[in-house]
């Protein structure tokens, strides 16, 4: 009898251990499909898995098997990344790098282990798939009995959040008017920066410095969005907490392109993890989380019968999205204020130098700590002060210096309106006058592992050093001036360390984001520095991370702004000596396919139909090479026509050179031999005439163009277009050694129309219409 | 080539007129009556103004019922939407709290609630550790014969953050007869040492600060006595903590001293409070 309970004993403890040890295969079948939606007040077209945007959010425990069956019914291909993840590197989902995209109609299945913890989520890596709604949560969690479990932060009711943003314009065509300099978003944001602004704000001279070190007006983002979404809803409600309750969300920032601030109506923010990785719990004001970062995020319920504001603001401050947590009446959150543009500018003229290259001042910037842009928040820094007060303020300060005394009230008075209107209360007044509130911000500095992250002490150290660079102008981002399709893959060894160090070289933040490995970003927390997968890097920061090569495979390391991504800003780590990836029946063929994006060609065109002739422009080009066409055509021959093309590369980071060959035809008739002013004689007498030249960019934007053809004659032109006078007027001049000048002013109606009036020595006054694309 | 003229010039002329005939009315028009917190006509202007929107909505408040008349338009917008106009101009209403600071910011007659304090003061976690560390320091029977000194270049230090010149002027004058007052005899042997090598420098430092007119010359004389005054505090070994700062961006690179973990830059005032790292803690 003994013997048998002993038995039955054994019997079920083996039972016991097999049940927990056993492969928990946990399935997930996803359905893409075409849909529509309605963000804006418009019916768009979009992507939707399983019926909805976001995708589904797929929840596994650490030691299951992940299998999720793609079922693509789109009628392109498609692919999807689990972000974040380790995994075989044939489950990474980047197409014609780990695998061949998911065709139309057919399935597909990714299947992996799981072994880690924490906060991910997982997008389509095909495309612009992304920015149209596929992107969802992915969530592993603690298995029982996990010596890091955390009480008071694992064991509470947890929420899986997506940030993301809707447009109206399909991405490809952001794409192509980004990379054609166009500023229909800018408008669309109240970001255009033009003259006619800067004098309103008192700060002509800094637009004009601006423009003489040849920068285009600059924002912290690049695209107009109709919508912030918190999964997929602009505004929703958590109403199952209760007051005193504390909720763990745990965000994803999925949106394409845009950053996030994120603050809340109900105190402080505990974050608790970033990128699936704990860290110790840090209390912060807020933070701004960049796109593709996962944090995690304590918050408490602080009043009966009130929900909370968790606001999102978009980092332009054009767009918020909020979710309410908590029941009963709402409680806001103080918005944002617009961004101060011109104190931004003027930071930035600060730093230019003339050759376009940054001068950080001997400030050592990295991890977050210094953010530049705080001259433009006026939360922080106070409301932005306008021409006439500006001046009247000097002088005021200035009466105040020379005579002291006697000037209290005035002093005080002025303290008290500054005060009011950044939204201080009498209250905080009376302990600080003018003084901003100190806001906390979540730094990287500021995270800590919960446990020692060191890498193993023997190993070889690889070192790598990356300047992140790019032209906003012309919207090419790189690495050390070269995208992926221009350099080789770069060769890692399995067991060495990586250590990259990062440079942001260029004018705009980027999030850097590896495939398939966590990093440690090396901060002052030493052996504790934190462990995450994407490191944003603001401009003329440095940061250092590295990693332990200790994954086979093709991995991605690029810069998660999807439109930075296709313009080529990454590299690609390989191993040395790797097993061939089974998915890739042909990888040289493949890779060329990989490339293709960042070598697009784009294609931008304007034709003016004015009242004195047709007068037009082409302009077909991608990274380095550009082809270009001009025409002016009169309605007789007697005007005449004239008809230009080039085909020149562009050289240097800034590329402001570009070297040309061209062709170039005019025709008038009864036209006579003129002379041009250096006494070369010449006639459109419709004669083909092949040249060579360059076009430079001068300072204030102004384009150099000196040519010479076929019969040894030299022609000089400058000219510049698009001068931003007012937020839609648009200026232009050119004039040229042959005597001919032009000047136009276009007012932008839409994205593809404007109003326009034009002078032209050959053709006289005119007004007429624009057609833009 | 006439007739594009005149259609660029109809374009023109349609643009002007419907730019003058809009927001004339609202169509698709809905009504609702919404509550509305205000305690005085002061506030009507500033509710109405809050709430109305061209074209949109047309928001009318009655100050004795607190009950707004709305009419907007049901195809562009929401009751909530024009609610949360209001709530984020600082009126708390029968869907949205308004937020603490934008309440903080209504004037004085038309603050509703009377003067409500944020939720979560921050004031109170930064000076609750400060606090502990005087009570510290009191206890602490070796502290320096310089800790005046000290504590007028501190209250220097936070008046410059604040951009006040008077304050700094007034604190400068006190240094500046505190450095001459000091009594060699009476220092630690550490400072005795240091302060036979600063003392002039330091006396003429703060001479200059004291004569310094306007913000931005008290600024430059202020780097130069922090360079000074560093070695001497870091001698006195500080009871309390004391953050060794540096800015980038002043004149090449300044420092400056500190009571307070977590930067407030005086060398910019509030553009630029929070550039700067510390270089070194001195207890």
């Amino acid at each position: 009898m003994k013997q048998f309970k002993t038995i039955l004993l054994l019997l079920l403890f083996i039972t016991a251990i097999r049940q927990s040890y056993a492969q928990r295969i946990k399935r997930y079948d996803l359905y893409v499909t075409d849909t529509m939606v309605n963000y804006s007040g418009k019916h768009k077209m979009a992507i939707a898995v399983n019926g909805q945007i976001p995708m589904p959010t797929l929840e596994f425990t650490e030691g299951d098997t992940a299998e999720i069956v793609v079922h693509n019914r789109l009628k392109e291909p498609t692919a999807l990344h689990w972000h974040g993840v380790f995994l075989p590197n044939k489950e990474d989902g980047v197409p014609y790098l780990t695998q061949m995209p998911i065709e139309p109609g057919t399935t597909y299945t990714y299947r992996f282990p799981i072994i880690q913890n924490g906060t991910h989520w997982y997008h389509s890596h095909y495309g612009f798939q992304e920015q149209t709604g596929m992107y969802g949560s992915i969530i592993f969690h603690k298995k029982a009995g996990d010596p890091t479990f955390r009480r008071g932060i694992d064991d509470l009711p947890s929420v899986p959040v997506i940030l993301s943003e809707w447009t109206d314009i399909m991405p490809h065509n952001i794409h192509r008017m980004l990379r054609n300099a166009n500023d229909w978003s800018a408008i669309k944001k109240n970001a255009v920066q033009s003259y006619a602004e800067a004098i309103k704000a008192g700060h002509f001279k800094t637009k004009l410095v601006n423009e003489w070190k040849r920068m285009l007006a600059m924002d912290v983002s690049d695209v107009y969005y109709n919508k912030m979404l918190i999964n997929g809803k602009n505004e929703s409600q958590l109403s199952q907490f209760k007051a005193g309750d504390k909720v763990r969300l745990q965000l994803s920032n999925g949106g394409a392109s845009t950053y996030f601030w994120v603050h809340y109506a109900g105190g402080k923010i505990t974050v608790v993890a970033n990128d699936g990785n704990d860290v110790e719990p840090v209390e912060v004001d807020r933070f701004i989380l960049p796109p593709s970062e996962t944090i995690d995020i304590v918050l408490t319920v602080p009043e009966q019968g009130t929900s909370h504001e968790l606001l999102a603001t978009s980092e332009d401050r054009t767009g918020t999205t909020s979710l309410f947590i908590g029941e009963g009446k709402k409680q806001l959150a103080q918005p944002l204020d617009r961004l101060k543009y011109f104190e931004g500018m003027k930071m930035m003229n600060g730093m230019m130098r003339m050759n376009g290259s940054m001068n950080d001042m001997g400030m050592d910037m990295s991890l977050q700590q210094m953010d530049m842009n705080t001259v433009m928040y006026p939360e922080i820094s106070g409301p932005a002060v306008r021409g006439k007060e500006k001046r009247k303020q000097q002088t005021s300060t200035e009466k105040e210096h020379s005579n002291m005394q006697g000037h209290t009230s005035m002093e005080q008075k002025k303290d008290r309106t500054v005060a009011a209107r950044t939204g201080h209360g009498h209250h905080s007044m009376q302990a600080d006058p003018a003084m901003p509130p100190a806001i906390v911000t979540l730094n990287y500095n500021m995270l800590k592992a919960p446990h020692k992250t060191v890498l193993p002490e023997n190993a070889p150290v690889k070192e790598l050093t990356f300047t992140l660079t790019g032209n906003m102008n012309r919207y090419v981002w790189s690495l050390d001036n070269k995208v992926v399709s221009e350099t080789d893959k770069i060769l890692v060894k399995k067991g060495e360390i990586v250590r990259i160090k990062l440079y942001n070289a260029s004018m705009m933040r980027h999030p850097m984001h590896l495939h398939g490995h966590d990093f440690r970003v090396l901060n002052d927390k030493g052996e504790y520095a934190p462990l995450k997968n994407v490191i944003d890097i603001m401009p003329m920061e440095t940061d250092v991370i590295e990693f332990e090569a200790n994954a086979e495979g093709d991995w991605f390391f690029h810069c998660h702004i999807l439109y930075h991504m296709m313009a080529g800003m990454g590299r690609i780590f390989t191993y040395q000596n790797q097993a061939p990836n089974p998915y890739i029946i042909n990888p040289q063929k493949a890779i060329k396919k990989l490339y293709r994006d960042d070598r697009m060609f784009f294609l931008m065109a304007g034709n003016e139909v004015a009242s004195n002739g047709n007068f037009g422009a082409a302009l077909y080009h991608n990274t380095r090479w550009a082809f270009n066409a001009e025409w002016k055509l009169g309605y007789t021959a007697k005007r005449g026509h004239e008809v230009e093309a080039s085909f020149g590369r562009f050289l240097g980071q800034m590329q402001w050179f570009r070297p040309f060959v061209g062709v170039e035809w005019t025709y008038r008739k009864d036209s006579h031999e003129e002379r041009d002013l250096f006494g070369q004689q010449f006639e459109h007498d419709g004669k083909l005439r092949y040249n060579i030249g360059f076009a430079y960019t001068l300072p204030w934007l102004v384009i150099l163009q000196t040519q010479l053809d076929t019969r040894g004659q030299v022609r000089v032109e400058l000219g510049r277009e698009d001068i931003p006078l007012s937020k839609r007027l648009r200026g232009a001049f050119s004039l040229d050694t042959r005597r001919e000048y032009m000047g136009g002013l276009r007012y932008i109606v839409n994205r593809n129309l404007s109003v326009s009036a034009n002078y032209n020595t050959g053709y006289g006054f005119g007004g007429g219409l624009v057609l833009t694309y | 080539m006439q007739s594009i003229k005149n259609i660029s010039l109809g374009l023109f002329m349609t643009l002007i007129t419907s730019s003058i005939y809009a927001g004339a009315q609202i169509s698709n028009a809905k009504t609702a009556t919404v509550t509305i917190r205000g305690n005085s006509r002061a506030c009507k202007t500033q509710i109405e103004k809050a709430g109305t929107q061209k074209k949109q909505a047309q928001l009318t408040w009655d100050p004795s019922t607190q009950k707004a008349a709305l009419v907007y338009n049901s195809h562009t917008t929401t009751k909530d939407a024009v609610l949360r106009r209001v709530a984020l101009a600082g009126f708390d209403n029968e869907s949205y709290n308004a937020p603490v600071t934008a309440y903080q910011a209504l004037p004085e007659g038309c603050r509703y609630k009377g003067n409500i304090t944020a939720m979560h003061p921050q004031k109170d976690t930064c000076d609750a550790p400060m606090e502990q560390h005087r009570d510290h320091a009191a206890a602490n029977a070796t502290v320096s014969k310089l800790e005046s000194l000290y504590q007028s270049y501190f209250s220097i230090q936070q008046a410059l953050v604040r951009s006040d010149a008077k304050t700094v002027a007034q604190k400068a004058g006190e240094l500046a007869g505190l450095v001459r007052s000091v009594k060699m005899g009476e220092l630690s042997a550490r400072e005795h040492n240091v302060w036979m090598s600063v003392m002039k420098k330091l006396d003429q430092q703060a001479a200059a600060l004291k004569g310094a007119s306007g913000i931005e010359k008290q600024r430059a004389a202020f780097a130069s006595l922090t360079e000074t005054l560093y070695p001497l505090i870091k001698a006195s070994g500080s009871p309390y903590k004391v953050y060794y700062n540096h800015c980038p961006m002043y004149h090449g690179g300044a420092y400056w001293l500190s009571k307070e973990q977590g930067i407030k830059n005086p060398y910019y005032g509030s553009k630029m409070l929070t550039c700067g790292s510390t270089k070194e803690t001195l207890q």
